[in-house]
């Protein structure tokens, strides 16, 4: 299965670096290694499947 | 007399779910969902945590030995400062174990002892050298170079190690070799930047036969007479400096001669600002700030670059004919 990160970096090669130093060099360095990189590295249907859970919860109650 | 008898379906209203559970459904799904996902999280945290050695010369393993006397070269004076051991040894870029610089603390984790470099490609006498063997063989040295940094800040440091001529001696270049290829040693227990597998691991970097049998091109082992550390390439590494510092490839496991130039790491990811040559050069600017001026690291003083970082003239002759080339990036 195909990385978020691996999807992220075919489409724009420069983001994640740029990201990535931005992350570790003004906020916290293990913010990258402890949040980024694992959902960077989940399989890249999670962001629609994310997007659809989302909607799921916000999503009014059905009427009984 | 009436006697009720409960159906299957009924139940007391004692066993029914509280109305508030039922309302909030949505949100212990979202809970759920949450926990899911960062529960990968929250086990890495603890494994990747970065605990702070008191010391940046800490070896791994703690065997290491001490590197041999070695000669001190004065034909390539500085013209400024030594910066303070400290700050060479926790002020570092190397991608493998992160963007900040303070990448030490982690790096240090990487065992540097037992290396041994392969050289190989378009040589009569390919081998794979003990980083120690190659000490005692070829002998030590020390030069104090400046570094310029790609992202204009600047140090000036002692390295200890030999001319890269004189590994080449060794396994010999055959005529049709044009290009030599850096491999970076890849330790995915330790270098955390390696599980970005989307990257094109491992770190690559080249230069030319001509630049690399160029007298300053320099293999470091050591920095200010003490074994290189890992946070800055230990134990063995390439310096060339009259280019940017990312083209000195560092923890050299494998070295290829080859008639075809390799494509280096960060040439892959942003090829518009980190070139093949990346010879430094004042006057041209990286695409996101000015080349004129560099600070140094320690003192915070802003000096003016100079061309080649002020080598030019043992290296200018090398790029004569190839001025159609992108010299400066």
């Amino acid at each position: 299965m195909t990385p978020l990160g691996a999807a992220i970096f075919a489409t724009w090669p420069e983001f994640l670096n740029t990201l990535q130093a931005g992350v570790q060099r003004r906020i916290a360095p293990e913010l990258w290694d402890w949040v980024f990189l694992p959902l960077l590295e989940w399989p890249v249907w999670v962001v629609p499947g994310a997007l659809g859970l989302l909607l799921l919860i916000l999503a009014p109650g059905r009427r009984r | 007399m009436l006697i009720k008898r409960p159906r299957g379906w009924e139940i007391p209203d004692s066993q029914a779910t509280p109305e508030h559970l039922v309302t909030n459904r949505r949100a212990l799904m979202a809970a759920a969902g949450a926990g899911v996902m960062l529960a990968p999280t929250a086990a890495r945290a603890q494994f990747w945590r970065r605990s702070e050695p008191a010391d940046p010369w800490a070896r791994t393993p703690a065997t290491v030995p001490d590197l041999p006397p070695a000669m001190r070269n004065t034909r390539y004076p500085a013209g400024r400062d030594l910066s303070a051991e400290r700050d060479a040894v926790t002020y570092n870029n190397f991608y493998e174990f992160g963007s900040d610089k303070g990448i030490w603390t982690t790096a240090l984790k990487m065992p540097t002892r037992p290396w041994t470099v392969k050289v190989e490609g378009m040589v009569e006498s390919p081998g794979e050298f003990d980083v120690d063997d190659l000490i005692r063989r070829i002998g030590l040295e020390e030069r104090t170079y400046r570094l310029r940094c790609v992202e204009a800040w600047g140090m000036t440091v002692p390295w200890t190690g030999f001319q890269l001529s004189k590994l080449l001696d060794i396994v010999k270049p055959l005529g049709s070799a044009k290009f030599v290829r850096f491999e970076t040693a890849q330790k995915p227990e330790v270098m955390t930047g390696l599980r970005q597998s989307w990257y094109p691991w491992p770190h690559i970097e080249g230069c030319t036969i001509e630049e690399a049998g160029n007298e300053l091109t320099f293999m470091p082992v050591g920095l200010f007479g003490k074994p290189l550390p890992p946070q800055n390439g230990g134990p063995f590494r390439v310096v060339f400096p009259w280019k940017y510092g990312f083209k000195s490839g560092k923890s050299i496991a494998r070295i290829t001669l080859t008639d075809e130039r390799p494509k280096s790491f960060w040439e892959t990811l942003q090829a518009s600002e980190y070139g093949f040559w990346a010879n430094v050069n004042p006057e041209v600017p990286h695409p996101r700030w000015s080349q004129a001026s560099e600070r140094l690291i320690g003192s915070n003083e802003r000096v003016p670059t100079r061309i080649f970082n002020g080598y030019g003239e043992f290296v200018a002759g090398l790029y004569s004919n190839l001025q159609n080339e992108r010299l400066w990036a």
